[in-house]
């Protein structure tokens, strides 16, 4: 049964490069709903997601000696190996066409509130902060954060000028910052 | 390198999202490790980004829990040293009720495992020193492959320096930046021109440096060049037929038609 299991990012790395199973048990209940709620963004099918985070966290188990710390957070490692697997799988089924062309209603899912989430009070205010960007940011992110698209290829998909996408995205995770600082005025 | 300007530029947001090219993402990371706002942004855009991809999880099947452990079990240690007898001694101490054989299988099981853990820490400790002179290996190279760069760079300025046939023009920094200066190497010969632009101020990255030649009063393009922290040297513009003078000005990215007067830099008479 999953849980969530209160532990600070740097036991988990630490269990996790000690190879000790409790770290990736720990990993999945903690992690695997918003890995899965990823991959799915991307494959758009449970029979191909399961398959995917199952070869995801295989793939994190074995090459956890190549995570560093200094470099990313434990999400921001874990999240880029899940997504760049999905983005695989669907470029092997030769899915390409129908998973660019998605229009705007259909790449921004649907909020999946659920237990799982009621640990943590700072998600609730993220969410309004959410419905307060504009339906082109929320492509920007998706298609940067969860399609793995390059600042070129955005450019070309949503037809602006290459150095905007970057003012753009940046405009965007500020307004989703203020959830994580109060205090501060944009 | 300003710093606010370069969190403020997006470049960071593009490095979260894992979509920089190597030597772009590498170049980050050097900048994070030397100045510590830079990790620190980088922290937080990944914090908001964690939280924004938990906001969408979705609830894999219950029963993929359990098919992702035994995956996991299947795949083993990367650096599988286990020997296969090993889970076949403890299923004996469970069926066994004799006291004494329970004390021989467990005295085994601690000779084995310590034998186990050695071997496993020594042939540890083995992988990490190859990983370790692997990468120092890739350092060497990547250390003589730039030296060799400068090198080569070095040796073709000093070429175009020591030419004769090459004018050296010293620009002087004009009141907007009274301590910039710029040398222009003219061949008005070959009409080769060469700008070594080193002590011009950092441009904003929407804007770039232009050279203008002045001939016979007007102002005539020369192209445009790059200033940044990667580049040393002297750095090729367009053929100068003629000129009385030369004048350097910040135009937008891509030059512009003609020069904006009150963005000149540096300039000299011949």
């Amino acid at each position: 049964m999953k849980r969530h299991h209160k532990i600070a990012e740097e036991d988990l790395v630490a269990l996790l490069k000690e190879r000790d199973r409790q770290g990736i048990a720990i990993l999945y209940d903690n992690y695997s709903s918003a890995l899965y709620g990823v991959v799915y963004r991307i494959v758009r099918s449970d029979a191909l997601a399961e398959d995917v985070l199952q070869e995801a966290f295989v793939k994190i188990w074995k090459n956890f000696s190549a995570y560093d710390p200094e470099k990313s957070r434990l999400f921001t490692w874990i999240m880029n190996i899940a997504r760049n697997l999905a983005i695989d799988k669907i470029r092997s089924k030769e899915f390409i066409n129908s998973s660019k062309n998605q229009d705007i209603e259909n790449t921004v899912s649907i909020i999946d509130i659920n237990a799982n989430q009621s640990y943590n009070p700072d998600i609730i205010g993220l969410k309004e902060l959410v419905q307060k960007l504009s339906p082109e940011q929320k492509v920007l992110i998706d298609l940067l954060y969860y399609k793995g698209y390059t600042q070129a290829e955005v450019a070309e998909e949503l037809n602006m000028p290459l150095g905007t996408v970057k003012t753009r995205i940046r405009l965007a995770i500020n307004i989703l910052r203020r959830k994580f600082e109060p205090a501060k005025t944009t | 390198m300003d710093v606010k300007e370069y969190i403020a530029s997006g470049t960071l947001e593009l490095y979260v999202a894992g979509v920089l090219p190597p030597e772009e993402r590498e170049e980050v990371a050097k900048l994070a490790s030397l100045h510590p706002e830079i990790k620190a942004e980088i922290r937080k855009i990944e914090e908001v980004m964690e939280g924004y991809s938990q906001l969408h999880s979705r609830k894999p099947g219950s029963e993929l829990g359990n098919k992702v452990l035994e995956a996991i079990e299947k795949a083993g240690e990367p650096a599988d040293t286990y020997p296969q007898d090993t889970p076949v001694i403890i299923r004996t101490i469970h069926t066994s009720t004799s006291a004494a054989f329970k004390y021989l299988a467990a005295a085994s099981i601690v000779l084995l495992l310590a034998g186990n853990i050695l071997f496993v820490s020594k042939w540890r400790s083995a992988e990490e020193q190859l990983e370790s002179l692997i990468a120092q290996n890739y350092q060497l190279a990547e250390n003589y492959r730039q030296v060799r760069e400068d090198y080569t760079r070095a040796d073709n300025d000093l070429k175009i320096a020591v030419n004769p046939g090459f004018r050296q023009i010293a620009l002087k920094g004009l009141p907007i930046a009274p301590d910039a200066s710029a040398l222009v190497y003219w061949n008005d010969q070959t009409r080769e021109t060469y700008i070594n632009a080193q002590a011009l101020p950092f441009p904003p990255p929407d804007k770039q440096y232009q050279l203008w030649a002045l001939v016979d009063g007007k102002p005539v393009d020369a192209g445009v060049f790059e200033v940044s922290s990667g580049l040393s040297g002297m750095q090729k513009v367009k053929r100068v037929e003629k000129a009385q003078a030369f004048a350097v000005t910040l135009e937008a990215r891509g030059g512009s038609p003609s020069p904006t007067m009150d963005q000149m830099y540096a300039m000299a008479k011949i």
